[in-house]
């Protein structure tokens, strides 16, 4: 014991040299170029001669102009859409009181923790069953761009209010109470005050919606029929033999959105979200309880018909797989259930060992980005490197990393699915936290060194529990993108099936399974996730 | 006309008892400082007459309107907080504005109310500063104008000074009470450095433990502070245990470790044969080389000297083994006096206080916590 305690003093006196700083530092930034930035660009610009066969097609440079803009379109509404309905989820999630908030709180991440293509097919049969709502009013919804609209707009609902949630936490009531005091009403003061003090996390949860729309190929193949995006344009090019389009989509789409990332970011630092005009009435009106009811009921409503059930409703036969003997023969793994489980403890054997590598070498990354360590410039390419996995499309990424990765063939196919998935999930993490630990006065900082704090001292006593909330979300967004990833694990693995795999080819018949076997697969992944980000989540954040 | 008045006000954070049955009422175009030790319930006093947390019981009125469940934006307080708060977001005049803003005003009248407001607290030329630019001062210069920027009759004001150096402090503190003065506002001011209570208030509350221990003007309070904790909190004074003796009209005469000391007594209430404590400020404690008076003189040594700027503190054993301090204002002539001096300390009868020995013992009663 007394040992460990000095070993820890060493820590953190050693934690207080600039070298050992920069050390950290200088691993962190040579981790995420050489396991997170590299591995994508390589893989495709090893094949960049292959951009000939697209020019030298006149009709598929034209798809493939009309795929990007179309990407482009729908990220960005999908984006905005999403901040719109996602800010008032984050709401009510973090300053509600009641218990059953944690579980509305666990229920927004479903859609995360569902595989990518059972994603596709549950949005699909949704709102082309009789429980749509669209279909109530007589609205069929064919496979095409407004279903995609659909889609994106579920998937990308959690990153929103998982940033979103962190910043509201770690964010200082005083100044709504500041706000109030001065007689603001409580929509102005969340208007004039809150959010655009929270403008780092509405441009971090913005840009992550965005990219996530950008370059989901799994679930939006399903659903795109005839339209093509970006990352569907590159699916049927390949499918048609061309890797080309690949080559050519991937990298417009990375350059196309780091540029549109490095502006967002430095137009953001300069621009302020106006306040302009305040409306006493009409904003008093907003903020009376029954308007913030009515808020919030539409507010979960929507989640409910648009993100959750479309969402989950791929799981429904379950109910038929209890009673037609599946859920026995399941549980005692007959047939091809016994494949199953070996794929789930595959899969959070994964999904943990990834999400630990990407905390611990994400976090000084993310304090880079935020504290501006390596200047202005320099945290925007910085940031832009964090992007690049969440930008380049799935497939693209897949084949990307399956090129890199088996290059090492010392490297057993377990680990290359680790490095794979930290690259996926990487982004999600670090663009959270940089968010939050922006929302941490530099001042508080200084303050704790001033009175002597060492580098981990006030890492640990004040970086860690003022973003507590973040660093457990970014996880949580790490760890269930990386058991739902589909697309880019199909494509780096040989014979290990993560579950998502294994479920895929259930879905697509590669392996005869049952209505009955697919609904109560996909509902374990999703029933085993959920619970245990509940259980995290009552462990880690007990603060009702 | 009483502008603000708090009846038995409590409030629990779980186990913690941060106020305690707390009455206090605030005449209108006062200035009020309400002092006492770090984590005695101040801010939590005024946080709950500026509605920002809830009482666990008890009622709030200000202008004898029961506000106990008026939601802060509707108190029309202006508050100024411990952590200052500006909106980081916002320059100095669009913090200054808010108030205005927010309550619809017209933009014109909106923008001179914060011209005049700036001008007041001379601080036009930072307008168009963001909160990070600013030094200290000029960010405590800032709050106070949000604050008054409301239009609120009512200042609420924790440790609005607390960031600044002793300089500006003392400057800013009397163009604050000039400020409300001037503004015929109430101004209730929390702080925890008894000087500036002192100087620039008309009463002076002292709390302790979530209670309110003695209100007064800050001459009553120094001068005649009927609780013996006062006496400890607001300047410093010697204390001693004795038992009465014989009382005498006014004059109470103490029987100290063997020694006979006269007190004058005003107001007293004790017994012969009770237990009590006596109280004096150092500055009453005048030393003599030679043994000038009989009553209430003690033959003592120097054991320390402390040159403190303008006044010099000498600390002094008695023949009996008290210790006590006493205080000398610097004028040209220094004491001629240092450390292992044989001396006689003259305690001045009509500045001993005189006070029941407390219940919970003298220790427990001058303790801080
Ligand atoms: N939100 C809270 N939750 C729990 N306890 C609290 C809270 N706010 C205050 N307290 C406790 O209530 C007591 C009174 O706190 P308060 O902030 O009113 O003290 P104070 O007199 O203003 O102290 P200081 O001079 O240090 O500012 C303290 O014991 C404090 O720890
Ligand atoms: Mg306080």
């Amino acid at each position: 014991m007394k040992e460990s305690k000095s070993i820890g003093e060493a820590i953190n006196r050693l934690s207080g040299s600039p070298i050992a700083r920069k050390i950290l530092y200088s691993f962190a930034v040579f981790y995420l170029i050489a396991f997170i930035l590299l591995p994508p660009l390589l893989g495709i610009s090893f094949k960049l001669d292959l951009i000939d066969q697209v020019f030298r097609d006149e009709i598929l440079l034209n798809r493939a102009k009309s795929a990007i803009m179309w990407s482009f379109t729908i990220a960005f509404i999908i984006a905005i859409l999403d901040l719109i309905a996602g800010i008032p989820m984050a709401w009510i999630i973090a300053r509600g009181k009641s218990n059953l908030i944690n579980i509305l709180d666990a229920f927004v991440d479903i859609p995360f923790v569902i595989p990518t293509v059972a994603l596709g097919f549950s949005t699909l049969l949704f709102w082309n069953s009789n429980y749509s709502p669209l279909k109530f009013l007589g609205v069929n919804v064919s496979p095409g761009f407004f279903l995609i609209l659909l889609l994106h707009f579920a998937f990308s609902f959690p990153v929103i209010v998982r940033v979103m949630v962190g910043e509201l936490l770690t964010y200082k009531d005083v100044y709504e109470n500041a706000a109030k005091s001065l007689g603001a009403k409580s929509f102005t003061v969340a208007r004039t005050v809150t959010l655009p003090i929270l403008k780092p996390g509405l441009v971090a949860a913005f840009l992550l919606a965005f990219a996530r729309s950008l370059s989901e190929t799994g679930a939006t193949m399903i659903v795109a029929g005839a339209f093509e995006n970006g990352p569907i344009f590159i699916k049927n090019a390949k499918d048609a033999g061309l890797e080309g389009p690949m080559v050519l989509v991937s990298f417009i789409l990375i350059i196309a959105s780091i540029t549109v990332f490095g502006i967002i970011r430095i137009l953001g630092t300069k621009f302020r979200i106006p306040i302009g005009n305040v409306y006493p009435d009409f904003e008093a009106l907003l903020s009376k309880s029954i308007s913030v009811k009515i808020r919030n009921v539409l507010t979960i409503t929507i989640f409910i018909f648009l993100v959750f059930i479309p969402s989950i409703f791929i799981t429904s036969p379950v109910l038929g797989a209890i009673s037609d003997g599946t859920l026995v023969k399941a549980i005692s793994g007959e047939g091809i259930w016994s494949s199953f489980w070996n794929s789930m403890i595959l899969s959070y054997t994964i999904g943990i060992i990834a999400t630990l590598i990407n905390v611990i070498t994400g976090f000084p990354v993310a304090i880079l980005i935020a504290r501006k360590r390596l200047g202005h410039i320099g945290s925007i390419l910085l940031e832009a490197a964090v992007n690049v996995p969440i930008v380049v499309p799935s497939v693209a990424l897949g084949v990307s990393l399956g090129f890199f990765w088996r290059t090492f063939s010392f490297l057993s196919e377990f680990w290359i699915i680790i490095f794979a998935h930290t690259t996926i999930t990487y982004t999600y993490f670090v663009q959270a936290m940089a968010a939050a630990i922006e929302g941490i006065p530099e001042e508080m900082e200084e303050t704790a060194r001033t009175l002597g704090s060492k580098a981990l001292g006030v890492f640990k006593n004040i970086i860690v529990p003022l973003t507590k909330y973040s660093i457990f979300s970014g996880a949580i967004l790490m760890f269930t993108r990386s058991v739902d990833e589909t697309g880019a694990t199909t494509a780096v693995s040989q014979k290990l099936q993560t579950a998502p795999v294994l479920l895929v080819n259930w879905i697509k018949g590669i392996v005869p399974a049952t209505t009955s076997d697919i609904a109560l697969g996909i509902s374990f992944l999703v029933l085993t996730s959920f619970i245990s980000l509940l259980v995290l989540r009552l462990v880690v954040y007990r603060r009702r | 006309m009483t502008k603000v008045r708090v009846v038995s006000l409590t409030k629990n954070y779980g186990d913690i008892k941060a106020l305690k049955q707390v009455n206090l009422e605030v005449e209108e175009r006062e200035y009020l400082s309400i002092i006492g030790p770090s984590g005695c319930g101040k801010t939590t006093l005024i946080k709950l007459i500026g509605g920002i947390v809830a009482p666990s019981s008890g009622e709030i009125y200000i202008d004898e309107q029961n506000v106990t469940d008026t939601p802060i934006e509707d108190r029309n307080t202006g508050y100024v907080f411990q952590e200052i708060a500006l909106f980081p977001h916002l320059k100095v005049n669009e913090n200054v504005g808010y108030g205005p803003l927010v309550k619809g005003e017209d933009r014109e009248v909106n923008r001179r109310q914060v011209r005049e407001m700036l001008d007041l607290l001379s601080l036009e030329d930072q307008a168009s500063f963001f909160p990070v630019e600013l030094s200290g001062g000029a960010k405590q210069k800032t709050a106070i104008g949000r604050a008054l920027a409301s239009g609120s009759k009512l200042l609420l004001l924790d440790e609005p000074l607390g960031m600044l150096d002793l300089k500006i402090r003392n400057e800013l503190r009397y163009e604050l009470r000039k400020l409300v003065k001037d503004l015929n506002l109430t101004a209730i001011h929390v702080t925890h450095d008894q000087e500036e209570a002192m100087s620039i208030s008309d009463r002076v509350v002292i709390m302790k433990a979530g209670e309110i221990v003695e209100v007064g003007t800050p001459r009553k309070l120094y001068i005649h502070p009927s609780k013996i904790f006062t006496a400890k909190f607001l300047g410093e004074a010697n204390f001693l245990e004795g038992k009465v003796e014989k009382i005498e009209g006014n004059y109470y005469q103490v029987n100290v470790s063997g020694n006979k000391l006269i007190a004058l007594g005003e107001g007293a209430v004790l017994k012969e044969n009770e237990k009590c404590v006596l109280a004096i400020r150092p500055e009453y404690v005048k030393l003599n080389k030679k043994k000038l008076n009989e009553i209430n003189t003690w033959s003592c040594y120097v054991i320390n000297v402390s040159f403190i700027g303008s006044t010099i503190l000498y600390n002094i054993i008695t023949d009996t083994g008290k210790k006590l301090t006493t205080k000398y204002i610097l004028t040209e002539n220094e004491p001629d006096i240092s450390v292992g001096d044989k001396l006689y300390a003259t305690l001045s009868s009509e500045h001993l206080l005189i006070y029941d020995y407390p219940h919970e013992g003298l220790d427990k009663a001058l303790d801080l916590e």
